[in-house]
């Protein structure tokens, strides 16, 4: 079997997309939760994972009529041509924004701790030679990255945890329900936002190798994504005040530099910035292989393998714009967050909705593969 | 195929040392890495301040660790911000000043009292600096601190303030102020900050309970006996020795080590507008020495002996409340964030403007003290 058509178990999945959301939670995420909602992010998170949940059963129900198939064949079905290209280059586009985000917010921050000197491009080049090389070797090699790197970053995310087991007190999370109901559950929606990983629900199912597995897949990865978020969540508002005029420019960084065993054993922070260095890697080469696969989708090319060199160029392009503070802020606290709730809430929900909506009232249909 | 993995990953191993460049490379011999920073009002002009470091000057000896040295030199300078002095100090220097080392931060009580906000936010902007680093308020200028510290007859070394800060564990006489404790709270309307305070005399320096904070500045100090209660109140207490009136006979003291048993209860309520603060302490205690003839077998003499330690120690921890509530107004405890869990939501309590009600605070204390132990001896 070819590398790039490589199907994966369902160990592979669930890894893919917690990779995902420790990119997410490696960056500012969880703070902009915090930052909107303050002691209220405890519930806040309950109600947004309730709504997730109730969404991803939704959702399973919706692609039950489209096995192995994803959101473009979805919408192939649907609208046409026509419909498959719009949906096609929103998503290439999405894909390669949040990418250039996460690794523009990334790429600074390494410079700022370690790279003082060192112009950024330098650190951005690092960065495009591991996706390029990874992403011609292929996906059956990010997703075993993925396997191996995974276990460890939770890791690193839970050891945050026990660093502020000291400071812990429930006093931290009172008034239970933040600044008043309105942000907590009204504003408080917006937070859906952090449930990113989403977006790959809708592409997963054709790079499943039982698509059968797919409805246990997406509830597992959910939970324990959710799980992970709200743990960071609670380590982040146990050592930062809500009235703390200060805003980190990585909060889960702050976090790790709390870490110590004993008296000998301080500052691990290099240690979980070397596996966050490789979760990041392994998430940009998988948004790199899904711009490839859309964009191969939408062309009908047979390998998407040589794209590679045309979108890691355009990230690489994207992360030489002239990046600042207020930018990037407005990027991931604003854009970001409109962004992923059109999409994921959104456009494709509707579409998932109108398809089966068709499949049902368009008579002598039979279950659609595609794949 | 095989053979090409081999090949890959022999020319990746290569790339890997011709790329580390040595234009840019730094080594310790750039660094002049410094134990402790100090801050002062300048003497000079106002709107400067005079940054002093200092740093463990490695000892000649090769009979001495290379941990340890006796010598430490200090360098000072008038500046307008930190990073504008730690820049001159490197100019002078000729190597660059590295803050990872660095345990203590020193500001002057002078200066403490105008508000440190600003200061700790530049520190806290600083990747070298640790988040474990304390930070101390001394009564004189800092430059008096590290000075004496100096010319202490220890051995001078990077961990010094670590071993003089430790003393928290066991005297209960000062507080635990780590830099990210402290900036954290320094911003935080609901607890206020504490920090080390540091008494320093003409050639000695001693840790003497903590000074007091409001919003970003000094407000006072409480004394290492009621630092031992403000301990006892926040769950921090890990050990302290406390010396009670023989009840027996009131010229001799018994010295009683005590422990926490539990966390204290501590129940905080609106009652006509004022907080009422209800604290139950549990403490577990051992007699060190009573000074005289006594029979630590007999229970009524224990019962003796914890009912005056509970007086005591109630009666410290009254005096310690009425310290932070009606002199100095700030509520280093976080009665606020006890109290903010009774209400909703963030609205309702800021309605209650807790920062100015605070002051009006009325408290009822409860102790329990259970002698357990007598050490070695069952008479003396």
């Amino acid at each position: 079997m070819p590398s790039s058509n490589y199907k994966m178990q369902k160990y592979e999945a669930i890894c893919l997309i917690l990779i995902v959301m420790v990119s997410k939670l490696i960056l500012n995420i969880p703070y902009y939760i915090i930052d909107s909602v303050g002691t209220g992010a405890i519930i806040n998170m309950i109600y947004v994972g309730v709504i997730g949940l109730i969404f991803i059963l939704i959702l399973n129900y919706l692609f039950q009529r489209f096995p192995n198939s994803d959101i473009i064949d979805v919408s192939e079905y649907l609208g046409g041509k026509v419909l498959k290209t719009i949906v096609s280059i929103i998503f290439i586009a999405v894909f390669l924004f949040v990418a250039y985000i996460t690794l523009s917010d990334f790429a600074n921050m390494l410079k700022i701790i370690y790279f003082e000197k060192s112009p950024l491009i330098f650190v951005l080049l690092f960065f495009m030679a591991g996706i390029l090389i990874s992403n011609l070797i292929g996906f059956k090699a990010i997703v075993r990255t993925i396997c191996f790197v995974v276990p460890f970053t939770i890791i690193s995310i839970l050891l945050a945890l026990f660093a502020v087991y000291d400071d812990f007190s429930l006093n931290k999370f009172t008034p239970f329900f933040g600044y008043n109901f309105q942000t907590t559950f009204v504003n408080g929606l917006l937070n859906t936002f952090s449930l990113y990983i989403i977006t790959y629900y809708y592409f997963l199912m054709p790079l499943l190798k039982d698509s059968f597995h797919f409805q246990k897949i997406t509830t597992a990865s959910y939970a324990i994504s959710w799980v992970l978020l709200f743990l960071t969540v609670i380590s982040i508002l146990t050592i930062f005040p809500i009235e703390n005029e200060t805003e980190p420019i990585n909060s889960l960084y702050l976090l790790s530099r709390k870490i110590t065993l004993g008296d000998f054993v301080q500052r691990l922070d290099a240690i979980f910035i070397l596996l966050w260095l490789i979760s990041i890697f392994c998430y940009l080469s998988v948004s790199i292989f899904m711009v490839n696969r859309v964009f191969a989708k939408l062309t009908n090319l047979s390998d998407s393998k040589m794209l590679t060199f045309s979108s890691t160029s355009i990230l690489f392009g994207l992360c030489l714009l002239p990046f600042n503070i207020a930018l990037g802020h407005i990027l991931e606290d604003v854009v970001y967050k409109y962004l992923i709730i059109a999409l994921v809430f959104g456009i494709n929900f509707i579409i998932m909705i109108l398809a089966n909506l068709k499949f049902k009232f368009k008579k002598g249909n039979s279950m659609i593969h595609y794949g | 195929m095989v053979k090409k993995y081999i090949a890959f990953l022999l020319i990746l191993t290569l790339l890997l040392f011709m790329l580390t460049g040595c234009y840019d490379s730094t080594g310790i011999e750039n660094f002049y890495y410094i134990v402790a920073l100090g801050i002062d009002k300048s003497e000079k002009d106002d709107n400067l301040i005079t940054l002093h470091v200092q740093n463990a000057k490695p000892s000649s000896s090769s009979e001495s660790s290379s941990a340890q040295s006796n010598e430490s030199k200090i360098y000072s300078v008038d500046c307008r911000t930190i990073e504008s002095g730690i820049n001159i100090l490197n100019n002078y220097l000729n190597k660059k000043i590295n803050l990872s080392h660095c345990s203590a931060i020193i500001f002057s009580e002078e200066i403490a009292k105008e508000g440190i906000k600003n200061f700790i936010n530049t520190l806290g902007n600083d990747t070298e600096v640790r988040s474990t680093c304390n930070v101390m308020i001394s009564s004189k200028s800092s430059y008096d601190l590290l000075d004496n510290v100096t010319n202490s007859s220890d051995s001078f070394s990077s961990r010094l303030y670590d071993y003089i800060l430790n003393s928290v564990d066991y005297t209960g006489y000062t507080i635990d102020s780590t830099f990210n404790n402290f900036s954290s709270r320094l911003n935080n309307e609901q607890t206020q900050a504490t920090a080390i305070y540091a008494l320093v005399n003409e050639d000695t320096v001693q840790n003497f309970g903590a000074a007091v904070f409001k919003e970003d500045s000094m407000v006072g100090t409480i004394c290492a006996l009621e630092t031992i209660a403000h301990l006892m109140v926040t769950n921090h207490l890990e050990g302290c020795m406390i010396p009670i009136t023989n009840p027996f006979d009131e010229n001799h003291v018994i010295d009683v080590n005590l422990r926490k048993v539990k966390k204290p209860d501590i129940d905080v309520r609106l009652e006509n507008n004022a907080p009422f603060i209800k604290i139950d302490l549990s403490l577990q205690g051992s007699i060190n020495s009573s000074g005289e003839e006594f029979d630590y077998t007999n229970p009524d003499n224990i019962k003796k002996v914890e009912d005056t330690c509970n007086e005591y120690i109630q009666e410290l921890i009254r005096t310690y409340l009425g310290k932070i509530t009606k002199e100095y107004r700030s509520d280093i405890a976080g009665f606020g964030g006890m109290l903010s869990s009774k209400y909703l939501t963030i609205d309702d309590f800021n309605k209650i403007h807790w920062n100015e009600i605070f002051e009006n605070s009325n408290y009822e204390v409860h102790v329990h003290t259970q002698i357990t132990s007598s050490q070695l001896l069952n008479k003396e």
